[in-house]
């Protein structure tokens, strides 16, 4: 027992800067939750500002277009979700094809730059790409024989320009990782494959693929959390009035009712949901992935 | 509870001090305030503990006050000074023996966050600036100063007329049960110069032979015929008729104007024949206004993408020469219209009042006077500070001749201007449309040594175009004979303009609602504009916009008006 | 790692590279757009006329931004806090992951310390309370308020501890009965062997202090000392709000200055794009791995 512990003491010591660190910066002021059941006010302060339950998340559900909220934020943010696994996935194999190195940097590299821009200069460019009477992308679909497509300005297509033009600003940033992990691959695993006579193809599917498994895992788990999170920065620089309907997401509509009042306690309780639908969700893929193929995600 | 008994005995104790020092100070009010009990908090006997007595003294010894800043990307320093340490802290310490201390500085974007977090935080600093919400909650708690007496012993008679200039109407709206807890901050271009006008490309006007726009008829057959008689006579169909921006009522590419030409006011509330008060947004003039407005998308007058355009994009159309009309805002044609001038000498704009059917002059409708009010923290040393700091702001920013040195305060050719450092801007309302007068007609007499500033910035940059200097021509479309201001000029004038009827703080039902309804309403009308919703929606929105807590809100405003 | 010659394989090579380039294309056009507006006039940019190439070539925006002292000054709070933060955030990565990435077993408590950290990624008590505790401990207009409060990068941390369970676990009892401690096995083995998998963490820490830009304008009392994003947010986003409400003309023509905009952003890019290309060497490095004995 005491030899255990010898052993095991440095493991629990290497934690602890950590663990401070998170008390202070963050356990401590998770007190401030608090908020969301209060009407907070800000010169009343968190301890004296009236409490009313449940009263914002009952405000919330009871908004008349609460439930098209709703669905507009999970259905832009699960496509995202997904489209945010399976292109760097893919993107990150397909490089892995790449034998010409200085090649396969460049393209790594040029890939990774949208992510740097902000959604209030990508948005200038994206509506003028777009427009169905001037842009690019129109030009191009009526050349090749179709009707232009209003892509910004249309319910049908909006929450899919938003996940596309995501997917454009991030998944070079997202490829990052799959790449990491295919760098840790074991190549003894590949030279194996090569002598049995595996087609490219077949390394892929089981040597690459599993190799990046654990890591596709753990990232489609910790995006799971972010169903309630349909981006704020993109829509908000993108909607109108005329795709509320398909694009009107949680976020921005409490963006709109902030602007009339600073409503902390709103925000808070918001937020507070949206943590608690990602913990749910989380831990519930932890606790399957235990339970059934006996491995913990992280 | 625990604070505000701490903040007692401070006061206590501050007041104690200000008594001893009262003695060699040059207060009349030194005898009373000695005989005052010195337990009595200081914000019930406010003269004691200053060390003036009137406005424009100098506090000897000096005092310190603290606040809060907003700044902007367009403040610009002289080498070594800055927000803390400039021509304005200089004549507050040296003349009037005030140190301002700023106990933060945030960029203006931020600044309702920030002061929020630092009220919540309890750093509530001795002065600072505040909109209507916040106003109305600090002064629920008891935590804002009585200023009904305080402005009217410190304040100066110029300060007292500015603030007077919109019929006390600011200054009602930051009075609650009959005190008054906060200065309003005057806008510059407040009142009568928020009234919309219609900008349009006079050389394609020409170009048409079309009339100039009196009626909305005639705004109409102009929108077409830019539309579609290729305006700018280079064969291609390349212009764009009416210019409107996705959030329809506000910056450049607003419809405001235009719906006030058919007498429709939305966004506000008006007061109705008999006195009460109702939403403008659901009344039956909205509906003729977004059926003419339908009626041009749908004839391809308005730009089939507005709904993604904001007024950035407006500004593309104009600059590269696609748009060459559009309502919008005083101010527009410096920055916007501009560019436009800059890519193509022969551009021609004018600027016209916004019209009605008939061609009856319109009742614009005009933005709030204040937005913002500066309050001063209950208890504090010195809460007439903040008032003496105003009137120093007008005394050395208005008052003062600095002839024939130039104004230390204006701003420079490099982008410096000292006259923004100052803490409590408290500006004329009309400053910018007297300062247009005054340039007219000292055009007029060929003569503008006379005058003080801003007007003599602006006589100088129009003698300038005048004399072939093309850069000045963003003077030419604002202070210009033909300006934006000549159009503000004649509002005032004909004393049009309407305010909205309701200027306190959000109801309760307002601030739960309003956000819902708001988007009900600017859904409803982008589509009828579209043509996917008939014109009849207006009217179902009408009553849906009642029964949402509509009524509600109207019975609340109804009763705090 | 050759010899894969096949004729279907050599035609979804010639595809690939070509979809990859074209995608590349794609990804690097609005950085170039960015470029071609920061070395065009001002009305042409305004205009809408730029896209690629510049139009009516200027150097004036670079000379403003090189002059602009507030835009020097905030690049370099942001590269100090980049130096201090991902120092802290990498040291506590790597210290944090370690423990974790064994089984419960090897480490009593791991699964609820592991949650102990999960759940602040989840749950935050809002701007509030955070601003409180900054102000309590003092540290708020200091630099140490953006470093601290991001310390624990969680994210990251569970990434690594992923790639470290990766590891083969023969290094690790090799190692232990040889009697290294913990320590060593850490810095001696596990470090070393996840070149790419740090450098990928890193990077994350890198990026994250270079894009934040709430924490700067909240956190610090003055705008001399905000980093470069907080900075920025002023230029591109807060220059909304003096358009709708200043009425001197100067002014509004020096803050609608489009150019000016796109080269404070372009020039505020630079550092952090070329941080990839650098760190990208260690990417290939798992090769390493191969000359351990299984």
């Amino acid at each position: 027992m005491l030899k255990k512990w010898r052993i095991q003491a440095p493991l629990h010591l290497m934690l602890i800067p950590g663990l401070v660190a998170i008390l202070i910066f963050s356990y401590i002021p998770m007190a401030g939750i608090v908020i969301a059941f209060q009407k907070f006010v800000p010169v009343k302060g968190i301890f004296g500002s009236e409490w009313v339950g449940l009263q914002h998340f009952r405000y919330m559900i009871q908004l008349p277009n609460f439930t098209q909220i709703l669905w507009n934020t999970t259905f832009i943010a699960s496509m995202k979700i997904v489209a945010g696994i399976v292109v760097p996935v893919s993107i990150a194999l397909l490089l892995n094809e790449i034998r010409k190195e200085a090649y396969k940097r460049t393209i790594q590299t040029l890939i990774y730059l949208p992510y740097f821009l902000s959604w209030v200069i990508l948005s200038g460019i994206l509506i003028d790409i777009l427009s169905p009477s001037r842009g690019v992308v129109n030009q191009f679909i009526v050349w090749l024989g179709f009707d232009s497509i209003f892509f910004l300005g249309s319910n049908d297509w909006f929450p899919y320009t938003l996940v596309i033009s995501n997917e454009w600003k991030e998944f070079g940033f997202s490829t990052i990782v799959y790449l990491a992990a295919l760098a840790g691959i074991n190549p003894a695993l590949y030279e194996a494959a090569l002598v049995d006579g595996a087609s490219r193809w077949k390394q892929t599917l089981h040597i690459s693929l599993p190799g990046m498994m654990p890591i596709i895992v753990l990232m489609a788990t910790l995006s799971i959390g972010n169903i309630m999170n349909a981006g704020f920065e993109q829509v908000f620089n993108l909607y109108g009035p005329a795709v509320y309907e398909s694009g009107d997401i949680i976020d921005t509509f409490v963006y709109r009712i902030g602007l009339e009042e600073a409503q902390y306690g709103l925000a808070t309780a918001v937020g507070l949901l949206k943590s608690v639908v990602s913990l749910l969700l989380i831990s519930v893929s932890y606790f399957l992935a235990y339970r059934f193929a006996n491995y913990r995600i992280f | 509870m625990e604070k505000r008994k701490t903040a007692k005995i401070a006061s206590g104790l501050l007041l104690a001090s200000a008594l001893t020092l009262g003695a060699c100070s040059n207060s009349t009010n030194g005898g009373n305030a000695s005989s005052a009990p010195a337990s009595q908090s200081a914000g019930e006997n406010n003269g004691a503990v200053s060390s003036v007595t009137g406005p424009l003294g100098k506090y000897d010894p000096p005092i310190e006050v603290t606040t809060v800043r907003a700044v902007n990307q367009a403040f610009k320093y002289d080498e070594g000074k800055s927000i803390d340490n400039n021509i304005w802290t200089d004549i507050f310490k040296d003349q009037y023996g005030i140190n301002v201390k700023n106990l933060w500085v945030v960029d203006e974007s931020q600044y309702r966050q920030k002061l929020n977090i630092s009220i919540a935080s309890g750093d509530i600093p001795d002065f600072m600036m505040v909109n209507k919400e916040e106003l109305l909650r600090l002064s629920e708690e008891d935590q804002l100063e009585d200023l009904t007496t305080l402005l009217d012993q410190y304040g100066s008679d110029y300060l007292k007329e500015l603030l007077n200039q919109d019929n006390g109407t600011a200054l009602k709206a930051a009075t609650y049960e009959g005190k008054l807890l906060g200065i309003p901050q005057m806008q510059v271009n407040g009142g009568v110069s928020t009234a919309e006008m219609i900008y349009l490309r006079y050389d394609w006007l020409k170009n048409l032979n079309l009339p100039e726009p009196k009626t909305i008829d005639d705004v109409i057959q102009i929108a077409t015929a830019f539309v579609k008689d290729d305006p700018d006579r280079n064969g291609k169909n390349d212009t764009y008729g009416l210019g409107l921006n996705k959030d329809l009522f506000q910056a450049h590419g607003t419809v405001k104007g235009f719906f006030n030409g058919f007498n429709a006011y939305p966004d506000v509330w008006l007061k109705d024949d008999s006195g009460n008060l109702v939403y403008g947004s659901i009344q039956p003039e909205m509906k003729l206004a977004l059926e003419k407005l339908s009626e041009l998308y749908k004839a391809g007058i308005i730009d089939r993408e507005f709904t993604v355009k904001d007024w950035n994009k407006i500004a593309e159309d104009i600059a590269a020469g696609r748009l060459g009309l559009a309502y919008g805002t005083v101010s527009d044609g410096g920055h916007i219209h501009k560019v436009n001038k800059d890519n193509n000498p022969d551009a021609e704009w004018k600027v016209y009042p916004i019209v009605s059917p008939d061609g009856s002059p319109v009742q614009p409708q005009l933005n709030d006077t204040a937005n913002n009010f500066f309050v001063v923290k209950k208890g504090v040393k010195h809460p007439e500070a903040m008032i003496q700091l105003a009137n120093i702001y007008l005394e050395h920013y208005y008052l003062t001749n600095y002839a024939p040195d130039p104004n230390p305060f204006i701003s420079r050719d490099n982008g410096i201007f000292p006259g923004k450092y100052h803490p409590v801007l408290i500006d004329p309302l009309n400053v910018n449309l007297d300062a247009f007068r005054l340039v007219q007609d000292a055009l007029a007499k060929n003569d503008g040594s006379q005058l003080g500033f801003p007007a003599s910035v602006h006589y100088d940059r129009l003698t300038k175009y005048a004399a072939g200097d093309k850069e000045m021509w963003f003077s030419t479309i604002v202070f210009g004979a033909e300006g934006s201001y000549s159009v503000i000029d004649q509002y005032d004038r004909n004393g049009v303009g309407i305010y909205n009827a309701f200027q306190g703080a959000a109801t309760p039902t307002m601030s739960e609602k309003m956000a819902s309804l708001k988007k009900y309403q600017d859904e409803t009308f982008t589509k009828i504009i579209m043509g996917e919703s008939p014109i009849t929606e207006f009217d179902k929105f009408a009553s849906e916009w009642k029964k949402l807590g509509g009524d509600q809100i109207t019975e609340e405003v109804n009763e705090r008006k | 790692m050759s010899g894969h010659k096949s004729p279907t394989y050599r035609m979804f090579q010639m595809l690939n590279y070509g979809f990859l380039t074209a995608l590349a294309l794609l990804c690097v056009m609005p950085l170039i757009h960015l470029f071609a507006v920061s070395f065009s006039s001002n009305s042409a940019a305004t205009a809408g006329e730029v896209f690629l190439w510049p139009v009516e070539f200027t150097t004036k925006s670079y000379e403003f931004v090189l002059t602009e002292s507030a835009f020097m000054n905030a690049m370099g709070v942001t590269l100090l806090r980049v130096l201090l933060g991902v120092t802290i955030n990498m040291t506590i990565t790597i210290l944090v992951a370690y423990p974790l990435s064994k089984d419960a077993k090897a480490l009593a408590g791991r699964t609820i310390y592991v949650w102990i950290f999960v759940f602040t990624m989840l749950f935050s008590g809002g701007i509030i309370p955070m601003y409180m505790t900054m102000r309590f401990l003092g540290l708020l207009d200091t630099i140490w308020v953006l470093v601290l409060h991001t310390a624990v990068p969680v994210f990251n941390i569970v990434i690594l501890l992923n790639f470290f369970r990766n590891l083969p676990k023969e290094l690790e009892e090799a190692a232990l009965i040889d009697g290294a401690g913990h320590w060593r096995i850490m810095w001696g083995i596990f470090v070393p062997l996840s070149a790419a998998s740090i450098a990928t963490v890193t990077l994350f820490s890198i990026v994250m202090h270079w894009n934040a830009w709430f924490d700067g304008i909240l956190f610090m009392n003055s705008p001399d000392h905000y980093p470069l994003q907080s900075y920025l947010y002023t230029v591109v986003v807060g220059i909304q709000s003096i358009i709708n409400s200043s009425t001197d003309m100067e002014v509004l023509a020096m803050v609608s200055d489009r150019t000016a905009r796109a080269a404070q952003l372009f020039v505020g890019s630079i550092p952090v794009l070329l941080v990839y290309p650098f760190l990208q060497r260690h990417f290939t490095k798992g090769i390493v791995l191969g000359s351990v004995k299984e």
